[in-house]
């Protein structure tokens, strides 16, 4: 009994905790200068053929579609007149690390730091966390997705194939323009 | 006695190539945080990543998971600041002397040196240093390369540092 008392309470501790990016936001979302933004992912996959109608680049447009059929809720915050310091950027990308975050890619040009960290399941990105952060601003971006490397494939191949439609055009096109002259 | 000694040999190598490791490992994690540097890392799992997805493309997309399907990680540090200083500090805390010298070059008052460490016909480690008055670049490559692949990559990067791997195709 006690053993079972034990478990429960381990069960119910870690099905309250809280993801330590939304802690992040929710700590800093209240201060002046910044401004939050949160998408449900029901907006995010309706939205995104509206969004990407006005994309003049057409294979891009294509490729995003088929990606946002995977995506979930999308948070953004951003924060200016470093609200945020750079000490706690650090100590949230330890604690994304300790949450089963893997840093993807990190680029730093003088004081402006680009981190990518994404959290997976197998092969299936479950979670993509972007942080942008200099002295005086910040932004972090957190997607929920059920991205498998299946579905980004076929934004690729989908890419691809809209890329080689738009080669033929051209190539006809100029065809065309030849025989007139 | 005879295998005490084997042991013992296989184990001073192995500490002997952690330790160069570590070496480079330690002197990137000494400026990574340094204003005064540019640091770009790119992990295993985002080259893997990028190339199942372009596993089955054609085109560049194609050339591109050619190039980066046996990468491991890179990463690149340059600085402008005191950059002949940090040349020389990273080639005295990095044992050079166990890589082997693919080119070495002088280019306008910048020392070029571009070495390799290898298991077979397999080159397991690029290892770019750059040093000048004006620039210094160390750049890492793990993973089983291709010089030729790794020199086209180089191109394709939009990275300051990485245009040194153009030389790759020159040799």
């Amino acid at each position: 009994m006690k053993n079972l008392l034990i478990l429960l309470s381990r069960v119910l501790i870690s099905s309250c905790s809280r993801s330590p990016v939304h802690s992040f936001i929710d700590e800093y979302n209240q201060e002046d200068h910044t401004m939050t933004m949160t998408v449900p992912g029901w907006l995010v996959r309706a939205g995104s053929n509206a969004a990407f109608k006005d994309m003049a680049d057409k294979e891009d447009q294509v490729g995003l579609k088929e990606i946002s059929k995977s995506l979930g809720k999308i948070r953004v915050m951003v924060a200016q007149e470093g609200v945020v310091p750079m000490k706690a950027v650090k100590d949230l990308v330890i604690s994304a690390r300790d949450n089963k975050y893997e840093e993807y890619v990190t680029v730093r040009e003088k004081n402006k730091i680009v981190n990518v960290m994404v959290k997976q399941d197998d092969d299936t990105v479950k979670n993509i966390l972007v942080l942008v952060s200099s002295d005086d601003e910040f932004v972090i971006a957190h997607i929920d997705a059920d991205l498998s490397m299946n579905d980004l494939q076929n934004a690729q191949i989908s890419w691809n194939k809209e890329r080689n439609k738009n080669k033929t055009e051209v190539s006809n096109s100029e065809k065309t323009t030849t025989i007139k002259y | 006695m005879k295998h005490y000694i084997t042991l013992f040999i296989v184990a001073f190598i192995a500490i002997a190539a952690t330790a160069q490791n570590n070496a480079i490992d330690s002197f990137f994690e000494d400026y990574q945080d340094d204003e005064n540097f540019s640091m770009v890392y790119v992990s295993p799992k985002a080259f893997r990543m990028v190339s199942k997805v372009a596993e089955g493309t054609e085109g560049e997309m194609k050339e591109l998971q050619e190039v980066i399907k046996d990468l491991k990680a890179l990463r690149i540090l340059r600085t402008e600041v005191n950059s002949l200083a940090k040349y020389k500090e990273a080639t005295k805390r990095i044992n050079t002397g166990s890589y082997e010298i693919l080119l070495q070059a002088r280019d306008n008052g910048q020392k070029i040196q571009f070495l390799t460490k290898d298991k077979g016909n397999i080159i397991e480690e690029l290892l770019l240093l750059v040093g000048g008055e004006n620039e210094f670049v160390m750049l890492s490559f793990v993973g089983n390369l291709n010089l030729d692949k790794i020199a086209s990559l180089a191109a394709k990067l939009d990275i300051d540092g990485a245009e040194h791997l153009s030389k790759l195709k020159e040799k």
